[in-house]
């Protein structure tokens, strides 16, 4: 798994990004209303407030299912990476609009559940970082497997890393990504695995992982 | 005369709320909004904003870096941070670089006491 600081940090701003902001707007539309029923100065209260309230309530509610959701998948339970990987892509193209295009190979591996979690989850970080700082109208996943090595391809269309911002701003998205990327390397490393990552010809970049096979039975 | 608020919010129904509160005031208007300090930077100096009301977790380039820059470039421009962070860290920050003060998201109340104080602070309103 990747370390449990980047995980709460992760959390944290889902929760601050989604919901907190949500539940503040919710505030202060009701304030707004308080207001306008205590000033009869002011235009009455009608039908139109209250669905707009109602409609504010729905949304929150729906982000805190989607907080719920991305603090336990409950795809990671009881699925195969390929399936977990379908979940994400969708996932991510559904709540951050990211084209995610998944090609996976057709040979079925049974993963240990720590191994299958942890890339899981480094998937998940590398997407997330696409979303984040890469500007990408695409990603996609390769998942491949080679006989003695299983490879995870992440690419995206995007500017690459650092690329496109400003200089003091790009050297902090350089640092969060690449103190993401350390994490996920120092978890890789726990299972012989490894990280490469390179510029894509033609703009975005691709990072692969790579774990050997030997941690995999092949079933089919 | 009513003093031009300029926003400064990432979160686009966040963004929309409070520009819903300052078009509430009676000595208020929004006079331009951003998603971003980048933006902001971009239009601020075309839109003669009385007052910026900057989040302070902003996407790329940070609102304690905007209030920064703002202050730099443009000394006598107000700025009201406004942030999900009640840690008191951050407001001590913000008031050491200058802003006129640091509000809580979702009080309307307070937002709307920190606007007119800002406003009147040198007679603006």
């Amino acid at each position: 798994m990747l370390s449990e600081h980047s995980e709460r940090r992760r959390l944290s701003l889902l929760v601050h990004d989604d919901l907190h902001q949500f539940l503040c707007s919710v505030e202060m539309r009701l304030t707004l209303l308080r207001r306008r029923l205590q000033d009869r100065d002011q235009q009455p209260v009608d039908l139109a407030d209250v669905q707009e309230l109602e409609a504010s309530i729905r949304g929150a509610i729906s982000i805190a299912r989607r907080v719920t959701v991305e603090l336990s998948p409950p795809v990671l339970s009881h699925e195969g990476l390929a399936a977990m990987l379908g979940w994400l892509a969708g996932h991510i193209q559904e709540t951050a609009g990211l084209k995610v295009d998944l090609r996976l190979a057709t040979t079925t591996l049974a993963l240990p559940e720590d191994l299958r979690v942890m890339l899981f989850k480094g998937v998940r970080e590398l997407l997330i970082n696409v979303v984040r700082h890469a500007q990408a109208e695409q990603a996609w996943v390769r998942l491949m497997y080679g006989g003695d090595t299983l490879d995870i391809e992440v690419g995206d269309n995007g500017l690459g890393f650092g690329l496109g911002f400003a200089p003091q701003t790009a050297a902090r998205q350089r640092a969060q990504t690449g103190s993401g990327l350390r994490h996920l390397r120092e978890q890789l490393s726990l299972f012989d695995g490894s990280l490469k990552i390179r510029p894509r010809c033609g703009g975005g970049s691709l990072v692969t992982i790579t774990v050997p096979a030997i941690e995999a039975r092949e079933l089919v | 005369m009513k003093a031009r608020i300029y926003i400064v919010e990432d979160h686009p129904v966040m963004r929309d709320m409070v520009a819903r509160v300052v078009s509430h005031m009676p000595n208020a208007e929004v006079c331009g909004t951003a998603g971003s300090a980048e933006q902001a930077l971009m239009q601020l100096p075309v839109v003669s904003a009385d007052l910026a009301l900057v989040d302070v977790s902003l996407p790329s380039m940070s609102g304690i870096d905007l209030l920064r820059e703002l202050k730099q470039r443009w000394p006598q421009m107000r700025c009201l941070m406004v942030s999900a962070h009640h840690e008191s860290v951050y407001a001590k920050h913000a008031l050491a670089l200058g802003a006129e003060g640091y509000v809580p998201k979702g009080d309307t109340d307070r937002l709307v006491q920190a606007i007119s104080g800002a406003l009147c602070a040198d007679g603006a309103v």
